[in-house]
């Protein structure tokens, strides 16, 4: 069940970690392998991140939005961005520009009664501009108008979006503040946990000594005998980084020898009479001390 | 080997042996292979792979909606609470990984919804593990610190519980509760205790303590101090902290001590332990 796992992840072939000469092959390989009606209808940039990103920033139009398409056979059509699409492309409503493909009818889905298909084309951001409603300076009127550029200022708190948006404004025009689109509102799947169940805390650091977590449970938190555990070196490792011994000559072979057979003999006992006579030896050394220090004293 | 005259022999297995014919077969309605011919009990364990008991899910059914846990909401989470979430987790990921084995028969390969499922629910796991590991890392770190300011920390405090006036007892007595579970380990509620050496520690340093603050004038207070028996500690530990609890207390030690009853040092934690066992018993 190796799906299960994400062991094997980094080893399967990642097109961006490929070497830009050997791009073409892959992008020939693409051709070639997929029918056009799985083929991607935007340009696609292998080396490049195709995901699509979660900052509204880079997003730039967002689901809902208003745009005026610009380029391309639907010129002059608005239309509302329904998703977005991997590498930068947004989908737009039926007002959009379309393609009609040929599916074999394996692929085919319910209720579906003929071989062509017609499939929202995704449209790049330079082929659109989002268009909104001004207050006219002079008269006073609101009226609807295509945005040449947008940038983004400042943060706020969205409700609906739950997070931290950044205000939205026509470029070089602080004032034209142009409001996200309201997002259509998620309802709870089977999964999710109310939002104050989530917030309450019931982690209290209240001991020094008391640990929250069983010792027992430790191992199966932290591999245990993980080798990127600090001090843990594999043999080869220690092979590696343990510098070789010099070869002894035959003096020192001789030496160690001759140590070896001196620590295999018995340890000689100390008789009372050996104790009197280093007793004896060690308090005339004192006598002879203390006398000098007594001379020096006198000195 | 078998002579032909031993196999004709008159064993008494050979009567059961006797080839008997079979009744004639009886031709019965096939039974057809659906999942309404099988009879399993609702509390069969294997129930359990499943959602809601049925055999696949619509891709309507499955949490799209939902997003994984992040590393701040489960830091707020106590070991327990990640504990069950984590089996939660572990039992979507059991049914998710059946669906798409069951769907992998049939499309050859894994399912991207359900893997995507499966993925969502996997990456709150590893961040219960991540959690946690830091967690541990943590109060490790915090041990190794403290190992080295407790004296001036217990120092400190007892220079607070001494000076406070009168007044403040409540106060003190809160400080006092939070300061044993703190440095010392022990808990107001008897069971959750667990004698060892923190534990021995923290009751003489709090019985000192105690008779400083309440019964420093008491006239064999001085004989009496510092209290360095286990056994005499665990009596003033559990007096109130009032003067006449505590002098009660101290005229127990001193009965004890005519008495000859003392703790052996290198006894104390089983002594004491079997004392608060005995203790729960009652």
């Amino acid at each position: 069940m190796s799906y299960l796992t994400k062991a094997g992840e980094r080893f399967r072939l990642d097109l961006k970690r490929i070497p830009k000469h050997r791009l073409p092959y892959f992008e020939k390989l693409q051709r070639e392998t997929q029918p056009p009606f799985i083929r991607p209808q935007l340009e696609v940039d292998l080396h490049a991140d195709g995901a699509v990103p979660e900052d509204p920033k880079k997003l730039k139009y967002l689901v809902g939005d208003r745009v005026l398409i610009v380029k391309g056979a639907k010129t002059g059509n608005v239309c509302k961005i329904s998703r977005h699409v991997e590498h930068g492309g947004y989908i737009l409503d039926e007002n959009g520009p379309s393609t009609t493909v040929v599916v074999p009818k394996q692929f085919w889905t319910e209720g579906q009664r003929s071989h062509v298909v017609t499939f929202p084309k995704p449209v790049t951001e330079d082929q659109i501009k989002l268009i909104t409603q001004i207050e006219d300076d002079v008269t006073h009127e609101t009226k609807t108008v295509a945005v040449e550029n947008v940038e983004f200022k400042g943060t706020y708190y969205d409700e609906d979006y739950k997070k931290e948006m950044p205000y939205r404004m026509v470029y070089g025009d602080d004032d034209l503040v142009i409001p996200w689109p309201r997002p259509t509102p998620k309802e709870d799947g089977p999964l999710s946990t109310e939002v104050n169940t989530v917030r309450e805390r019931t982690y209290f650091v209240e001991s020094v000594i008391k640990d929250d977590i069983p010792s027992d449970a430790l191992d199966s938190i932290r591999k245990k005998h993980s080798k990127w555990r600090r001090g843990k070196l594999t043999k080869t490792e220690v092979k590696r980084l343990t510098p070789p011994e010099m070869p002894l000559t035959e003096t020192k072979k001789a030496y160690l020898a001759e140590r070896e057979a001196k620590k295999q003999q018995p340890r000689a006992l100390i008789t009372d009479e050996m104790k009197a006579f280093l007793g004896k030896k060690v308090r005339e050394h004192e006598v002879k001390v203390i006398k000098q220090l007594e001379e020096l004293q006198d000195l | 080997m078998i002579t032909s005259i031993q196999k004709r022999a008159l064993h008494s297995s050979a009567k059961c042996l006797v080839r008997v014919k079979p009744p004639p077969l009886t031709i019965r309605p096939p039974i057809a292979p659906t999942v309404k011919n099988f009879e399993v009990n609702d509390d069969h364990p294997l129930w359990q792979f499943f959602h809601d008991k049925k055999y696949l899910r619509s891709y309507e059914d499955l949490d799209n909606a939902g997003r994984p846990w992040t590393v701040p909401e489960l830091r707020r989470k106590s070991f327990d609470d990640l504990h069950s979430l984590w089996y939660t987790c572990l039992k979507e990921r059991n049914i998710l990984a059946r669906e798409i084995q069951v769907l992998q028969a049939e499309i050859d390969q894994p399912d991207q919804q359900f893997m995507a499922a499966s993925d969502r629910v996997r990456e709150t796991m590893w961040r219960i593990r991540h959690v946690l590991s830091e967690r541990a890392h943590a109060q490790q770190n915090a041990r190794e610190v403290f190992e080295q300011s407790e004296e001036e920390l217990l120092d400190d405090f007892k220079k607070y519980y001494l000076d406070a006036s009168k007044d403040e007892d409540a106060d003190v007595q809160d400080a006092l509760k939070r300061l044993q579970l703190a440095v010392f380990g022990i808990s107001e509620v008897i069971d959750e205790n667990k004698v060892d050496k923190h534990f021995i520690k923290g009751i003489k340093f709090i019985s000192n303590l105690k008779l400083e603050r309440y019964s420093s004038d008491h006239e064999k207070y001085s004989e009496l101090t510092p209290i360095t028996d286990a056994g005499e500690a665990l009596v003033i530990f559990h007096a109130e902290p009032t003067a006449e609890s505590l002098n009660e207390s101290i005229d127990a030690v001193l009965e004890m001590r005519q008495n000859g009853v003392s703790v052996d040092r290198y006894d104390e934690i089983e002594t004491i332990q079997a004392y608060l066992n005995k203790l729960l018993e009652e």
